[in-house]
């Protein structure tokens, strides 16, 4: 049986079939009908089904094109999650995700080339390669691996036999060690989130939706998933569009907006946040950060259009709470309320010290349908953000998130419990950054601190050691993280300033860096 | 007025950077782009121009700006910055 609401791709293959005729994709200046994407993805599952017995997740990388989206519902349609790497990681950062994840198929695109040669040295990879040119000078060089060209070779309808439980899509997220966390949301989890958004907004087949997030952002996946099952077109943007984004928003005529708020304060800088401006958009959401008030009200102004602030970690699959903000938008210290649970998903506020239930401020602890079970395979880390307790011993993540609830029930969003902070929308754990530059520099105490002053930056103080200099350390930092978690000034101290407890003075080191 | 006091000023505002990234003197010419090269993401080329508008006194037409593929480049950014000084 090829249907099941709660698989993926079982949902995927019947909006493929009722919108064939429809375009699914925008990009590049070209348009892609759902019969053209589905036909290429048919044909790259049966290469994967061929060659991956195991079922293990499959690898995508590439730039936003065609052959990346036939790649990824390919994967989806051969019953295999796909874990998005990112062209504009450091290949050592895309390497680790690879050899965690334990793919044994990478599909990748004409854009990728450089990114795959250097990959393919630093991780032994003997499994199957899809390719979006021809295999020509790889099969030589690298005759282990299986070569496919997948254009332009239109398969067959595939029998869809994931599971409810089985990983869709697999995504990695900064830890505290160097060794980023492995976030697999199963097919139930995803399309619990996909049931509670289609139903509660109205998109239409003639909706277009932006496309602002990477692949290695799980917002991505409300993209295209929310998208296709709504039988709308996804508009790639053009290069350079977070300063190119109104003309991007323009000329694909946008109707159904979502990005991190940084997006929106970044056009409101340029002020290109006029009345008016963005009339195409009818609907927009926000999630991934922060929403300032002034800027929620200046979105909304721009499209004359309802604007939703949603909110959740990874690993409760992409959003889990959302607020409408309107006339009178609820906010604290600026910042808009993120509003109540989805149904069905249900909360707790615990004290972070004691982990006693707390009634309205705590960090926030989420259970049901959207939350993953845990991370991949790390015991560890499971047992310090998961536990079980309630009726029928019900599975808990703590999302380290200070939250404090009002009188109607809605979220307002404090502080963090542990050193992880938002760049962007993408979540960088300090510690994450320290740990490599201690690497590296020795011996010496490290603290890196986030620096709101302008636009969000990462300081390091690092005590001087003579093994690197700044430019030496900010270079091994840049082969190895992304680019978000690069500091951008290094400041090394004779001695680390310790306050009264014996931790580091991190007020001190505010002032050394605003000084 | 002369252009070369925005690019001096500019390149002082920069000079942290290219240092830190390790850019020749010789390579920073005025096809050189601050963006594609990785040098600046677009928070802080905003920041950057944000910093040439106060000290110049003018404000850019960011809407206008963007439709020149070219105005991440040292010397067409020099130039959009001076050509507003001289409308101003």
């Amino acid at each position: 049986m090829n249907k099941d609401p709660q698989i993926l791709a079982k949902r995927l293959l019947e909006a493929f079939d009722v919108f064939a005729q429809n375009t699914a994709l925008s990009a590049g200046g070209e348009r892609y009908k759902y019969a053209d994407l589905g036909g290429i993805a048919f044909g790259i599952s049966e290469i994967i089904q061929k060659h991956n017995d195991l079922k293990s997740p499959v690898a995508i990388l590439g730039s936003k094109g065609f052959h990346t989206y036939a790649g990824i519902c390919g994967s989806l349609f051969a019953s295999c999650a796909y874990m998005p790497l990112n062209l504009r990681f450091p290949a050592a950062r895309n390497a680790k995700m690879l050899d965690r994840s334990g793919a044994s198929v990478i599909i990748a695109d004409n854009a990728a080339t450089p990114m795959l040669e250097e990959l393919l040295q630093q991780v032994y990879f003997t499994g199957t390669i899809i390719l979006e040119g021809d295999p020509g000078n790889w099969q030589a060089k690298y005759p282990d691996i299986y070569w496919y060209k997948a254009f332009p070779s239109y398969g067959l309808i595939p029998e869809i036999t994931a599971q409810p439980d089985d990983t869709a899509y697999l995504l990695f997220t900064s830890g505290t060690t160097g060794v980023p966390k492995g976030v697999p949301v199963s097919n139930r989890n995803v399309t619990a989130y996909l049931d509670h958004v289609l139903a509660q907004y109205n998109f239409t087949p003639d909706d277009r939706f932006s496309h602002t997030f990477d692949l290695t952002f799980d917002l991505s996946v409300h993209d295209m998933m929310v998208c296709w099952l709504s039988g709308a077109c996804l508009c790639i943007p053009f290069e350079d569009t977070a300063l190119k984004i109104a003309a991007y928003i323009r000329e694909s005529r946008i109707s159904v907006w979502f990005s991190v708020p940084s997006v929106a304060s970044l056009m409101d800088r340029m002020r290109l946040l006029k009345p008016g401006t963005l009339e195409s958009i009818r609907m927009s959401f926000f999630c991934g950060e922060p929403l300032p008030e002034n800027i929620a009200r200046k979105w909304r102004s721009a499209t004359a259009a309802p604007v939703v602030n949603l909110y959740g970690p990874s690993e409760a699959t992409i959003a889990i709470s959302e607020y409408e903000a309107g006339e009178h938008t609820k906010q604290k210290n600026g910042i808009v309320s993120l509003g109540k649970l989805f149904p069905r998903q249900e909360y707790l506020l615990i004290d972070p010290e004691t982990s006693n239930t707390t009634q309205t401020k705590g960090e926030l602890c989420l259970s049901g349908s959207q939350v993953i079970q845990g991370y991949l395979d790390d015991q560890e880390l499971n047992e310090r953000f998961f536990f079980n307790c309630g009726e029928q011993e019900k599975r808990w993540y703590r999302t380290g998130d200070l939250m404090e609830i009002d009188t109607e029930g809605d979220l307002f969003f404090l502080g963090r419990t542990d050193a992880e902070v938002k760049i962007s929308g993408f979540r960088v754990n300090l510690l994450e950054v320290d740990a490599l530059i201690r690497k590296y520099n020795g011996a010496g105490m490290v603290a890196t601190l986030l620096d709101n002053k302008r636009s969000p930056r990462l300081v390091s103080f690092a005590e001087r050691t003579g093994k690197y200099d700044e430019k030496g350390l900010i270079n091994r930092c840049r082969h190895e993280l992304p680019w978000y978690m690069i500091p951008e000034v290094i400041i090394f101290v004779e001695k680390m300033p310790l306050n009264a407890n014996g931790k580091i003075d991190r007020n001190a080191l505010k002032n050394i860096m605003h000084g | 007025m002369d252009k070369s006091e925005v690019s001096g000023y500019l390149m002082q505002l920069i000079s942290d950077k290219l240092r830190l990234f390790d850019v020749k003197a010789h390579e920073v010419d005025d096809h050189f782009d601050l963006v594609r090269s990785g040098l600046l993401d677009s928070m802080s080329f905003i920041d950057l121009v944000a910093s040439l508008e106060d000290k110049f006194n003018v404000e850019i037409d960011f809407e206008k700006m963007a439709e020149d593929d070219a105005f991440t480049n040292i010397g067409r950014l020099t130039e959009i910055i001076n050509d507003a000084r001289n409308a101003g």
